[in-house]
């Protein structure tokens, strides 16, 4: 279950750098994740080349040999990895694909329960240790929640989707104890989204203040990781709460 | 998903080698270095240690880390051992001395909560550098009953005390004496185990006793030994082990694949390793790794090689290990022990080894370090032609400088002259024959000098023709050798003594990085 970054050298000969980057390409798409790619030439450009990745969007960027024996190479692989991460977010839950999923969850865009999961999310999640992809897969979890409930054959063309929101939406479906939101044994990505599941529930009910409360009683250095952080940003989240209700 | 991940804390331009080149008694204060540094500690905590320093000077070995849940820590745990029956006291400001890949900080934070088995505090402002990587010393610790942990020391007057070892190194051994007094600048020996020498008292403390060892060149290999079974238990000279054990090694390890067909020459090879071994060596030094079931599974080699001017340069080389992942930090020893022998020495060598940039792990331990330590260690790529020299006819001797070195009953040869180094002999000294070889130590190579060298060690033997390795830095058409053909090794450095204790800071380092890769594969 991971992306694919490919790196093709052109050398003129076949079979030609665009096949063997589709042909490199096929098992990731087979199990839906979309890899990418990086062609090198070692000589002038190829504007076959250029005019192929316009129609391809896999293929991020085109650079010379020389470039890999640059100092800067870092910087060259950091961008890759910015462009990979933005377009793997993109390729898996197109916003085309998220407004038809919320359509089919009978919400609306405005929903404060996935407007309030959202804005929860984006705090929370850069404090703690939460990959690229959990953070995909929290932000969709809800909404993927609600669509298998409904119309679980909607999501049957896209795998990938399905794939990384399971363990989370298993957990929505046990109604996950927050009390066990400390416990290691549960990956740190399944208790976050299920925290902040807890926490648009309390919000949509009014009763956030009480639940955050509840939450940070008797906080301390020793209490876990994702209380104290909540902690942190415990007023935010009710500024959240109180602006939506006065809007 | 995963869980207790911590690989993001680390930057990728806070790299190792970044890391630990402090020297002794930096102060660090700026804020991104010291959360480096520690975020780099975490990172790699499985191979450092953190030790608690108590008010009253006592030290409490605890586990330093932090809540895996957060991105970054916002506050570091110590936990002591789960066994243990000391407590942490009323402190209100903790000092913790850390120590990975051979640097060590001592760091001081404030006590923010604590409970029965765990004290939780801030991060650290500052971080003290301590002792950066001094000469390694290894604690026998009482539990291990190790034969060494009781000795004798005999005093001028030959009287005899019992004597309870702490910790032993290469320049000094650590002891504990109880019934008797030595003062500072006495003179004694040192009976361990077999081993005895003399050793000079340099700082007592309470009945702890530092000695300094005062050991001579002849008895230094029988010393290292002593050494290397405190620090490398896993070690065992080459004569523990029969020729034909050695030699089956060596061929199931493919390092003979490399060179042609070795088995027609077992018997040779075996002889030549038997007659290198007659009294000891100290310029020749071979061990072995072995496995739980005390079969051998690594080798490698230590060799006073080359000569120039007053300084010798010494040869890592003929190192195989059977592949078996379960044992990495078993192969880490074949490098680390050569490493370790030459920092006890007494002289100041130079150390040398070709190798192939193909191992990417031995890229890291070499070529990175090198490439970081430019001012201490010189790599060069290079084309090792293998090939065979036949003096000419017309040939006269050079005025190049003509060295022999002895090991056992075998002698070798070595020449210099201005940059150009040679050695020659015995034959399967190295069992590829890369140690007959002839480099330069400048920045050009020149067939003709070398020609000229290899034909002196030839001459001065008494031969009128050898195989030989010419070490060019250049790729080069016309060695002058017959049936020349370019071997695998393609990258050569040089080592001076002080970058020896960080050769071992990146093998350590090179090893925790293959467990890790292994542990996510």
């Amino acid at each position: 279950m991971r992306c694919g970054f490919i790196i093709v050298v052109e050398d003129s000969q076949q079979p030609s750098t665009q096949q063997i980057f589709q042909n490199l390409s096929k098992p990731y798409s087979a199990t839906g994740w979309p890899s990418f790619g990086v062609f090198v030439r070692n000589g002038v450009e190829s504007i076959s080349t250029y005019k192929w990745m316009a129609g391809n969007s896999g293929v991020i960027d085109y650079v010379h040999a020389e470039e890999f024996e640059s100092s800067k190479i870092s910087d060259l692989f950091y961008s890759w990895w910015l462009k990979v991460s933005s377009k793997t977010e993109d390729l898996i839950c197109h916003p085309s694909l998220k407004e038809s999923l919320i359509a089919v969850a009978s919400k609306s865009n405005a929903d404060p329960q996935l407007l309030f999961f959202d804005q929860a999310s984006s705090i929370l999640l850069p404090k703690l240790n939460i990959s690229w992809k959990e953070a995909i897969a929290i932000r969709l979890a809800p909404l993927v929640f609600e669509v298998m409930e409904s119309s679980p054959e909607i999501l049957s063309p896209h795998p990938a989707i399905v794939k990384i929101t399971r363990e989370i939406t298993g957990c929505f479906h046990e109604n996950f104890d927050i009390r066990g939101v400390g416990n290691k044994d549960i990956a740190i990505a399944v208790r976050t989204a299920c925290l902040i599941r807890y926490l648009s529930l309390a919000n949509a009910s009014g009763n956030l203040e009480s639940s955050l409360a509840s939450l940070l009683d008797n906080l301390s250095p020793r209490s876990p990781a994702i209380i104290r952080q909540l902690s942190s940003v415990s007023d935010r989240l009710l500024n959240i709460s109180e602006r939506a209700k006065a809007a | 998903m995963t869980s207790n991940r911590h690989l993001q804390l680390i930057n990728p331009e806070e790299q190792f080698q970044e890391q630990v080149w402090e020297q002794s008694g930096d102060l660090i204060v700026d804020p991104n270095s010291v959360k480096a540094k520690i975020y780099f500690f975490l990172h790699w905590a499985s191979s450092g240690a953190a030790k608690l320093v108590l008010p009253n000077g006592s030290i409490l070995p605890v586990t330093l880390s932090y809540d895996t849940d957060e991105a970054e820590p916002s506050c570091l745990w110590l936990e002591l051992p789960k066994n243990s029956s000391s407590g942490f006291g009323s402190l209100q400001v903790a000092t913790v001395v850390i120590s990975i890949f051979k640097a060590t900080y001592r760091l001081r934070a404030n006590v923010v909560d604590r409970d029965q088995f765990c004290l939780f505090i801030s991060l650290p402002d500052s971080l003290e550098v301590l002792g950066a990587r001094n000469f390694p010393r290894h604690e026998i610790k009482a539990e291990r009953n190790h034969p060494l942990k009781r000795a004798n020391w005999v005093s001028k007057n030959g009287q005899r005390f019992e004597i309870t070892i702490e910790s032993i190194g290469l320049k000094t051994l650590n002891f504990m004496s109880v019934d008797f007094q030595i003062s500072e600048g006495e003179v004694g020996e040192i009976k361990l185990g077999s081993f005895t020498t003399e050793a000079k008292c340099v700082k007592t403390t309470n009945g702890n006793i530092i000695c300094e060892w005062l050991i001579s060149d002849s008895e230094y290999h029988k010393f290292f030994e002593i050494y290397a079974s405190v620090s490398f238990p896993k070690l065992r000279t080459r004569t523990f082990y029969s020729g034909d054990d050695v030699f089956a090694l060596y061929k199931n390890s493919g390092y003979f694949g490399q060179f042609g067909k070795a088995d027609a020459f077992k018997p040779e090879i075996i002889s030549t390793w038997n007659s290198l071994s007659v009294g000891h060596s100290y310029e020749n030094v071979d061990y072995v790794t072995q496995d739980q079931e005390l079969k051998p599974i690594g080798a490698s080699s230590l060799t006073k090689a080359f000569v120039h001017g007053k300084t010798n340069y010494w040869a890592f080389h003929q190192l195989c290990a059977l592949r078996r992942e379960e044992e990495i930090d078993t192969t880490g020893l074949l490098y680390s022990w050569r490493a370790e022998y030459l920092l006890g020495l007494k002289e100041d060598c130079m150390a040398l080894v070709w190798y192939r940039s193909r191992s990417r792990f031995i890229e890291k331990i070499y070529s990175k370090l090198a490439r970081n330590r430019p001012d201490k260690i010189r790599l060069s790529p290079v084309h090792l032609v293998k090939g065979t020299l036949k003096v000419s006819e017309n040939f006269k001797k050079s005025k190049s400088r003509v060295a022999e070195i002895s090991f056992g009953e075998q002698i070798r040869h070595c020449t210099y002259s201005n940059s150009v180094v040679g050695g020659y002999g015995p034959k399967w000294l190295n069992t590829s024959g890369l140690l007959n070889c002839v480099f330069t130590l400048s920045d050009e190579d020149s067939s003709t000098l070398y020609t000229q060298e290899a034909s002196n060690l030839l001459s001065t033997k008494g031969e009128g023709e050898g195989e030989f390795y010419f070490c060019y830095l250049n790729e080069k058409t016309d060695s002058g050798l017959d049936g020349a053909v370019v071997g695998e090794s393609d990258r050569f450095c040089v080592f001076s003594k002080t970058s020896l204790m960080d050769l071992l800071a990146s093998i350590e380092h090179g090893i925790a990085v293959a467990k890790r890769k292994k542990e996510i594969a």
